[in-house]
């Protein structure tokens, strides 16, 4: 079941947007203040479920949602964002949908509204879930890759020949067939296509680190 | 009876005069008729009357209440009575009630009425009292008949009369002329408007019309007063405006045929007089009516550009423009007078101290050569003895004022010589105690009929007498001080308005932190709904237990939020009022708290966090509600941009703090912020109007904020604190435990 966390201060929309969600049929966890969220849920749960959704108001006392927004990236937690606030500049909503918000609503708003919104949410919260358990499958074999292999690997994306990487790495085109192999065994691929795909979807993390060399 | 006895004891030899008016206490006619009654009855010797003066108020009681009334005035009064003064025919149908016998019977009653088609004759052979009936004409309807003469161009004439009972019977009387005369004009009756409305019609009548204004009592939302409308409708008209009263003249009204009421009261002392000295008048007869004023004002004609030519033969014109001198008059000579009546206070002392030693022809020289120099004073100028306040001199310009002569041959007592009003304002005075306030300031009217104010100042006489250790006498002064006092009433309406605007401007760079308050309540109402609506859906027929509990919580938290959002909005729409200043008991903390909510929003929006430390039993103070919670307002707003326009992005806070001081003599209220402290060389340029550092704002807040301050008797002050921000504080004096108990 799909759990929609709410924070929102307002102690009267937050009864009423809860009740909603209720009777739609939602599992609803409110939380008066972001402190509040992060301390109960890292708590309870090391990664959110599949498809949860968190409903932020924009305007919080002490930390704001695009704060909020900003520590879940950090914490690299995968949940849906879905901002509301009764009163938002435009500069604010284009920050927090570029930050990566679903959406955002400006209170007061209509059911229909929301809950599609919520159903658009909940889609892309399970793609989130499903690229990240992919990336992190593809970092999971990529670990298991010794510093050379690593090496080997990114030249072969990149479209080197055997005997260019030979060159690069001052070794022997055949040393470099064996290495190619073990890669492509605990990358878990059968063809060059596979791998390059899978290199994409390390990329970011790869970019952050920078490039072996 | 106790009354009786008593009155008989005290009384026996005075006549005994019952005042018995149809109206109530304040209506310009009954106050014209008794003022003529009783001054006249002065004049004619008779001034020692007792007087018992009554209110039937027919014009807003019902008939059966007023019938209780005149029932409880009979038994008070019968058998006490030598003379019934009665205005109005129903007044005299009531007091002569035929249950279980006739009351009063035998008792001579003057009647005084006015005289209309309506009430033509009053039937005085059926009562078993002698009556002299003493009526007047309504000055209206010959008002009505002039307009045609005036303004031979007039179609329409636009008759503009109120709702109250006394509002309608008007009408009603002028609907039967109307009816008993071809008249050539359209007659249409403006009758039952708001003043906004009313105003709004006169501003774009037609042009050839004019306008009748009959009387205003009620509007229909709320009681007037007749002369205010009148002034407000001869302001806006753009035809002309005729009355038939004499209290509408110098309203701006061009005027008409005004029904005397005050000499008509004359009218009515003199057959009070007649029939209390036993004789003369023919009783049961009906005398000719009393002759009314017509009269009109030069400045309206002249605003119309009517001919004086065209007005009925002997009218009277009132208000011309006076000359340079005149029209500036009590200007010049009420600063010079002031310095000049202190010296001529000293020299009247030492004259008086010095008499004994003087030669008589000395003395009377010095006193006919003072006497010529206050009687050219615009002030009145008197010596009175202690006591009895025998008056000993007044100056002339009491005559020209008043129309009241008083010489020192005469012996009269002060209250002989000084309207009512007058003498009442100043009474209060003569005390011998000798910590009393000599000082009074006091409305009166001059000339018959301008609105003055006036300052006066008694002063005890140095030399006591002997054995009493008080004062033999005192010298006093009245003065005219109505400019000043109208410049002050000007002022006072303009910063009224000053601090209006500016609340105005203040509610303008709040609306986003309003818009944000109010859209949460609407939007939690929504949702509530919305999810009531689905609830219903979903269980077709039997609601269980649970969805019916779940919908009554929803029905509670709508109301709930309904509530707040109309909070809000009172909270708005009370700042925002334009009503005139209102000095109550004010509770600081509580302005405070008000303050704090108007503000929530925005300080939230801002980050802002707020400590407050407010005193729960502070002693109230005097002050108008919404101007300080604007004084606490703008400072809040100062420590917000403070805050905002600080280096130090941690210090969001500002502490309130309220409390007593000088052992409950004042009562403060502090507002400190952490912010970046006041930057200013001189801190007196802080509270200059349009003195600002920020980019936005017009540099009122501080400065109205001292004004207002001023005028509730307090102050504000700012310092910088050490560690870093301000402490504005506002200081106020608070009513004293003694007061507030005298004045529950």
């Amino acid at each position: 079941m799909t759990t929609v966390h709410v924070i929102e201060d307002d102690a009267s929309f937050q009864k009423s947007l809860a009740r909603l969600l209720r009777v739609e049929g939602y599992r609803v966890e409110v939380h008066p203040c972001p402190k509040q969220f992060f301390e109960d849920s890292l708590q309870t749960w090391q990664e959110p479920g599949e498809g949860d959704v968190l409903v932020v108001d924009l305007r919080l006392p002490y930390m704001s949602g695009l704060e909020v927004q900003r520590r879940l990236k950090e914490l690299d937690l995968a949940l849906a964002l879905i901002f509301i606030s009764a009163h938002a500049d435009i500069a604010t909503s284009v920050t927090a949908m570029k930050a990566g918000a679903v959406d955002f609503l400006e209170k007061p708003f209509t059911d229909q509204e929301f809950l599609q919104t919520l159903r658009n949410a909940v889609e892309a919260g399970r793609m989130m879930k499903r690229e990240r358990r992919r990336r992190k499958d593809a970092q999971e074999r990529y670990a298991r890759l010794t510093r050379r292999e690593k090496q080997v690997f990114q030249l072969v994306v990149a479209g080197c020949a055997n005997k260019v990487i030979a060159a690069e790495l001052g070794a022997a085109e055949a040393t470099v067939k064996i290495h190619r192999r073990r890669v492509m065994e605990k990358m878990e691929v059968e063809s060059l296509a596979d791998l390059v795909r899978l290199s994409e979807i390390l990329s970011p993390s790869l970019e952050k680190k920078g490039l072996p060399s | 009876m106790g009354f009786s006895t008593v009155a008989a004891a005290e009384e026996e030899s005075r006549p005994r005069i019952l005042l018995v008016y149809s109206a109530d206490r304040l209506l310009p006619a009954t106050v014209d008729f008794d003022n003529g009654f009783r001054r006249r009855m002065e004049e004619l010797g008779l001034g020692d009357a007792v007087y018992y003066t009554e209110f039937l108020d027919l014009a807003r009681l019902e008939e059966t209440a007023s019938r209780r009334k005149a029932r409880v005035f009979r038994t008070i009064y019968e058998g006490n009575i030598d003379l019934i003064v009665s205005m109005g025919p129903v007044t005299l149908q009531l007091l002569t009630l035929d249950e279980p016998a006739r009351a009063f019977a035998g008792v001579p009653i003057v009647l005084t009425t006015v005289e209309t088609p309506e009430v033509d004759s009053v039937n005085v052979n059926a009562l078993d009292n002698p009556i002299v009936h003493v009526p007047v004409r309504w000055g209206f309807a010959g008002t009505l008949r002039m307009i045609p003469q005036i303004q031979p161009e007039v179609e329409r004439i636009y008759v503009v009369a109120g709702q109250s009972r006394l509002d309608r019977v008007l009408e009603q009387r002028l609907r039967k002329v109307i009816e008993q005369e071809a008249f050539e004009p359209e007659m249409i009756f403006l009758s039952g408007l708001t003043i906004s409305d009313l105003l709004e019609q006169v501003r774009n009548l037609p042009e050839d019309s004019a306008i009748l204004f009959l009387s205003v009592l009620h509007d229909g939302l709320q009681p007037r007063v007749s002369r205010q409308v009148a002034v407000a409708v001869a302001q806006s008209a753009n035809v002309p405006v005729y009355g038939g009263m004499e209290t509408y003249l110098h309203t701006g009204i061009v005027g008409g045929e005004l029904t005397a009421f005050l000499q008509n009261g004359r009218d009515a002392a003199d057959q009070a007089y007649q029939i209390l000295r036993g004789g003369g008048a023919a009783y049961g007869t009906s005398l000719e009516p009393t002759v009314n004023r017509v009269a009109f004002d030069a400045r309206a004609l002249e605003k119309w550009g009517i001919d004086e030519d065209r007005l009925p033969p002997g009218a009277e014109i009132v208000n011309r423009r006076r000359g340079f001198w005149e029209r500036h008059q009590s200007v010049l000579l009420t600063s010079g007078a002031l310095i000049l009546v202190q010296t001529l206070l000293i020299a009247l002392l030492g004259y008086q101290i010095g008499k004994r030693r003087r030669a008589e022809s000395q003395a009377r020289m010095t006193r006919d050569e003072l006497r010529l120099m206050t009687d050219m004073l615009p002030a009145v100028f008197f010596h009175v003895e202690a006591g009895t306040l025998r008056v000993l001199y007044m100056s002339q310009t009491a005559r020209r004022w008043w129309d009241m002569a008083c010489y020192p041959e005469e012996e009269k007592s002060l209250s002989q010589c000084l309207p009512p009003e007058v003498y009442a304002g100043i009474l209060p005075l003569f005390s011998p105690q000798p910590d009393v306030s000599r000082h009074a300031a006091f409305p009166f009217t001059k000339y018959a009929q301008e609105t003055a104010y006036a300052e006066a100042q008694v002063v005890p006489q140095p030399h006591v007498m002997p054995g009493s250790g008080q004062p033999s006498g005192y010298v006093g002064l009245i003065l005219d001080v109505t400019d000043r006092h109208d410049a002050e009433m000007q002022a006072r309406r303009l910063s009224g308005e000053l601090a209006h605007s500016q609340r105005v401007s203040v509610l303008g760079e709040l609306t986003a932190a309003i818009a944000h308050e109010l859209n949460q309540p609407l939007a939690a109402i929504l949702l509530n709904a919305v999810t009531a609506g689905k609830l219903l859906d979903k269980e077709d027929a039997a609601l269980d237990e649970a969805t019916m509990g779940e919908l009554r919580e929803i029905v509670q938290d709508v109301v709930a939020d309904d509530k707040r959002a109309a909070n809000i909005i009172r909270r708005l729409r009370k700042f925002l009022s334009r009503n005139p200043v209102q000095m109550t008991r004010v509770d600081l903390s509580q302005v405070v708290t008000e303050a704090l909510r108007l503000m929530q929003g925005d300080l939230a929006l801002n980050g802002i966090t707020v400590n407050t430390d407010l005193s729960p039993n502070l002693p109230e103070v005097h002050g108008d509600v919404i101007q300080l919670e604007q004084v606490i307002v703008n400072l809040l707003r100062n420590a917000e941009d403070a805050i905002n326009g600080s280096e130090n992005k941690d210090a969001k806070l500002i502490t309130v703090r309220t409390g007593a001081a000088d052992g409950g003599k004042t009562v403060f209220c502090a507002v400190e912020d952490a912010g970046s402290g006041i930057d200013v060389v001189d801190p007196k340029k802080l509270f200059e109007a349009f003195y600002t550092t920020k980019a936005h704002g017009m540099g009122l807040g501080l400065s109205l904020g001292q004004r207002i301050m001023e005028a509730h008797g307090g102050e504000i002050s700012a310092e910088n604190l050490d560690h870093a921000g301000a402490r504005f504080t506002i200081t106020l004096p608070s009513i004293s435990q003694a007061q507030s108990q005298s004045h529950p």
